[in-house]
């Protein structure tokens, strides 16, 4: 356990880590999206990836994962908005008209 | 505030262990979220219901735009590695992973100028379908993110090259960071929903 709780960061060696999973991850991604041709497993393949990706850059980049609950709760609660936008739209578009 | 905490941060705090300047960031940020969210979820109601829309993967050029993704995850990186140079006292450092950030920023936002010439010169533009206008529209706001977050880091530069920044007392470096890396993942999203899906 880290014991300065504000000021526990990663270090270079794990910033480089991080890199090279973003690398490896973009890589997949191109292609996945080329590779993939039902396009529901694509589109959940890539949802997976993107995820990944920005979950890497805010845990570690943004300090997220060693900060104290009220910065994750304030970079994380509208997350939880955006989800229920985009599952409505996409659920809307399914109905009968 | 106590002296007890009066280490940890160099701003004074409300709640011991809270940044007020960091904490006004995260809350910037949560409002930047939403207001992509606001574009993003547009394209989504625009794209699947039922817009004619071309085939991305034809219409856009997917290798290069995804070697300037690759790009801005540098710029990520060499964002962090700067920060991680003052947290070790190394100013002269500092100022040359800010510069680099800054040129692959300035590079990211070149090679998007020439994807928009490209598109333009082709007669695809924000006027000539929904495809179009929405395109440019998340692309704009992103880009002009990023260009503002060039002359920031051209600011933060300037200050670093002065000694504005010490092992004690970086924490607009922080700050800085934490917008760059937030456009970087709104990237990471966008690349994925405009070019990929």
């Amino acid at each position: 356990m880290e014991v300065a709780p504000t000021q526990a960061h990663a270090s270079r060696s794990t910033y480089l880590k991080v890199f090279a999973f973003l690398a490896v991850l973009t890589a997949v991604e191109v292609s996945v999206a080329f590779l993939i041709g039902t396009a529901w497993l694509r589109i959940a393949f890539l949802a997976v990836l993107a995820i990944a990706k920005a979950g890497l850059v805010v845990a570690f980049y943004m300090h997220l994962r060693f900060e104290r609950i009220p910065f994750r709760i304030i970079a994380l609660g509208p997350l939880i908005l955006v989800v229920l936008l985009a599952s409505a739209l996409l659920l809307e578009r399914n109905l009968p008209r | 505030m106590s002296h007890a905490t009066a280490h940890i941060e160099e701003n004074p705090s409300t709640i011991p262990g809270l940044s007020t300047r960091k904490f006004t960031m995260w809350l910037f940020l949560a409002s930047e979220v939403m207001f992509f969210t606001g574009l993003i979820a547009t394209y989504i109601a625009i794209r699947f219901g039922g817009a004619d829309w071309p085939i991305v993967s034809q219409k856009l050029n997917v290798p290069l735009v995804a070697l300037n993704t690759f790009i801005l995850i540098v710029s990520s990186v060499t964002m962090v590695m700067a920060f991680a140079a003052i947290e070790n006292g190394d100013q002269k450092g500092l100022t040359k992973y800010l510069i680099a950030t800054a040129a692959l920023g300035a590079l990211f936002v070149s090679i998007q100028g020439f994807e928009w010439s490209s598109l333009l010169a082709e007669g695809t533009s924000a006027n000539t379908s929904l495809f179009g206008a929405t395109f440019f529209t998340l692309t704009g706001f992103h880009g002009a993110h990023v260009s503002g977050g060039v002359l920031a880091l051209l600011l933060v530069v300037f200050r670093s090259m002065r000694g504005r920044y010490t092992l004690a007392d970086h924490q607009g470096i922080e700050l800085m960071g934490l917008y760059w890396h937030y456009v970087d993942v709104v990237w990471i999203i966008l690349f994925t929903i405009l070019y990929l899906i």
